[in-house]
């Protein structure tokens, strides 16, 4: 290490004395220096000036939805580590802190993990499974529609035939879903029709996008950001809050399968298309429920399931109306349950959405014009890949954004090529609520007495 | 209102949402940070969006004998040098300017005052940018997060007496680079 001049220990000493961060007697040594120095006091001066203008500078701020995404994220992220990475934190980030190890020396609070319990990996990726499904079912079905629809505009003013939408392109497989419970994966298709197109893209969405299928690198951020963004906006048409209702479930019922079998016939309906695959839920050869519990444990608080459900305000509100009423469990927060789950579709419903199209260049387009356009724009879902492999693709932009202005302006755009859509009647009608469900070992659902109340 | 360790137990229970409230409480201050670190706001969001599902799945690591936002800030910092180290910026005041955002400016100021404060903050953003990473990064901490010496020690894991000499060639850098700027508001 270098030796400091005496000039710079006196220099380092006024920053220290900017910062508060000398002793009284340095403190008063200093303060007697730039007395008596001008050069040192103008040095004095100009650090707080950098200060000053440091602290001038805008103070970015996150979106308020910002916990949300993360917690959507950090919950994929748990559903996608396999068991046997429970133990010590491989990521290079978390080793450097240090904190992770167990160097047995500092006392440390070790607390259940969430999604400890084998049965709530399936629980957790049936809800996936779920989601992705319904999610697939409202805007996925329209982008077809709207990708057909747009080929057959390009089409028609190239003279050659409207090519089908590529759904189909993409080898199905059921790896990722295989990802979240190796032994008791329910496929694809027990939850929906095999060959229909809601399958085939969720299919694709489970291979190429899923985070569940990459757990981790630059891939994985990026099909995280798609179904956040799928989460927030495009799956529930408009951005909403999650309500969440906590539920206690007696071990009894759970055992049972009795929620698993309200939320099926609220929600997930299993069909029998493919005779080699699906089964109806419940039938004698076909994949019985699973059961909430999986066995003893030693604390029953540590057990519990996160599941997000999808569907129209009577959908949600039957399924909760069904749990609240189900013997065996019990909703104990009030507040939750007085939820207006039709508010947040007030102004959705209302809202048209705008749909421009434009014919772009394909060597504008693949130069990265409409990406650069879209830069201050988060979280747009084009993807890296997007100008090589589509033909169009939607930036998301709202007549009115100086973005859309400037597409409008391009000189390879050709604008009065095709009319704007109103595509307000296709937003769907849909909200999202948060069910957690914990394990109590009472009979009722009801929670312990005070005095039998499992401690942390 | 519950302190970070209340939350993390909760969290550790089973409740995600405490896990929320303490994104919710950490998140603009992280934010901040980190866009001055890696230099862009975009960057900036993953990095911290990142940071916080590693401190999620590995909250049981998480040992009590330091401050939560001790034990994020260094997940960020180290998620956020490796994110520099792989993309090794080049830096222009056009790009900065582009990727942090524009600096909000007072409606009421007239037009040719509001482009100055924007030029002035380009000037700053860019002279922190050619900070080395390990320079900036106790600026950011000290100047724009007012952490203590023993904080940022903590935080980017070196000895308090490094903390004082980096902050101290950090300050004299920017002085150097931007020294017109600063004759002014000495003036």
């Amino acid at each position: 290490m270098n030796e400091l001049s005496p000039q710079e220990r006196i220099e380092e000493q006024i920053s220290a004395y900017l910062d508060g961060e000398l002793s009284a007697d340095e403190a008063a040594s200093v303060e007697q220096l730039l007395t008596d120095r001008d050069d040192l006091r103008r040095l004095h001066d100009e650090m707080l000036a950098v200060r000053a203008r440091l602290k001038a500078l805008y103070r970015h701020r996150l979106d308020a939805d910002f916990s949300e995404h993360v917690l959507r994220r950090a919950e994929r992220a748990v559903l996608s580590r396999p068991a046997s990475q429970a133990g010590p934190p491989a990521d290079e980030s978390i080793q450097k802190t240090g904190e992770a190890s167990d160097n047995g020396a500092a006392p440390s609070v070790r607390l259940p993990r969430p999604f400890s319990n084998a049965r709530s990996w399936l629980w957790a990726g049936l809800a996936v499974a779920a989601a992705v499904v319904l999610y697939v079912n409202q805007p996925g079905e329209d982008e077809l529609q709207d990708k057909t629809a747009g080929d057959q505009r390009l089409a028609a003013r190239s003279g050659k035939e409207a090519m089908p939408a590529q759904a189909d392109s993409l080898e199905p497989t059921d790896s990722a879903f295989k990802a979240i419970a190796p032994d008791e994966a329910l496929t694809i298709e027990q939850v929906a029709k095999p060959q229909s197109p809601l399958v085939r893209k969720t299919r694709k969405l489970a291979t190429v996008k899923s985070p569940l299928a990459k757990a981790g690198g630059a891939g994985g951020r990026q099909a995280d950001r798609f179904f956040e963004n799928r989460d927030s906006k495009k799956f529930s048409g408009e951005k909403q809050n999650v309500v969440q209702h906590d539920f206690l479930v007696s071990r009894q019922v759970a055992q049972a399968g009795v929620v698993e079998r309200l939320l099926a016939e609220n929600k997930i309906v299993m069909k029998k298309n493919d005779p080699g695959n699906a089964k109806p839920v419940g039938s004698a050869d076909g994949p019985q429920p699973r059961s909430l519990a999986g066995g003893p444990t030693k604390n029953a608080r540590q057990q519990f399931d996160v599941i997000y459900v999808e569907g129209s305000p009577q959908q949600v509100e039957a399924i909760l109306s069904a749990l609240r009423s189900q013997p065996g469990v019990s909703q104990p927060n009030a507040d939750a349950a007085k939820a207006d789950h039709t508010a947040p579709l007030a102004d959705a419903t209302k809202k048209a959405k705008l749909e421009s199209t434009f014919i772009a260049g394909r060597a504008w387009r693949d130069a990265g014009e409409a990406r650069l356009l879209t830069k201050n724009y988060r979280n747009r879902p084009i993807p890296e890949a997007a100008p090589q492999k589509k033909a169009d693709g939607d930036l998301g932009l709202k007549k009115g954004d100086r973005e859309h202005e400037e597409l409008a302006a391009g000189r390879q755009i050709d604008r009065d090529a095709l009319p704007e859509t109103v595509a307000s009647k296709d937003a769907p009608a849909l909200v999202t609520i948060k069910l957690v469900l914990r394990l109590v070992d009472t009979a009722n659902g009801k929670p312990p007495a005070p005095s039998a109340k499992p401690s942390d | 209102m519950k302190d970070d360790a209340q939350l993390i137990c909760e969290a550790l229970a089973g409740d995600s949402s405490s896990f929320g409230e303490l994104v919710t409480r950490h998140q603009d201050r992280l934010y901040n940070t980190m866009v001055h670190v890696v230099g862009s706001a975009d960057d900036a969001r993953d990095v911290v969006q990142d940071a916080f599902v590693q401190a999620f799945v590995k909250l049981d690591t998480f040992k009590s004998n330091s401050a939560f936002y001790t034990w994020l800030y260094r997940i960020a910092f180290n998620l956020g040098i490796s994110h520099l180290r792989r993309k090794k910026p080049t830096v222009s005041i056009d790009k900065l300017q582009e990727d942090t955002g524009s600096e909000p400016t007072d409606a009421d100021d007239a037009p040719s005052d509001r482009i100055e404060q924007q030029e002035r903050a380009g000037q700053v953003h860019e002279a922190l940018a050619q900070l080395s990473e390990e320079h900036r990064s106790v600026l950011v901490l000290r100047e724009m997060e007012d952490r203590t010496y023993e904080e940022i020690s903590a935080i980017l894991d070196v000895p308090v007496g490094t903390v004082r000499s980096r902050l101290h060639r950090a300050r004299i850098q920017l002085r150097d680079q931007l020294k017109e700027v600063l004759q002014e508001d000495l003036s």
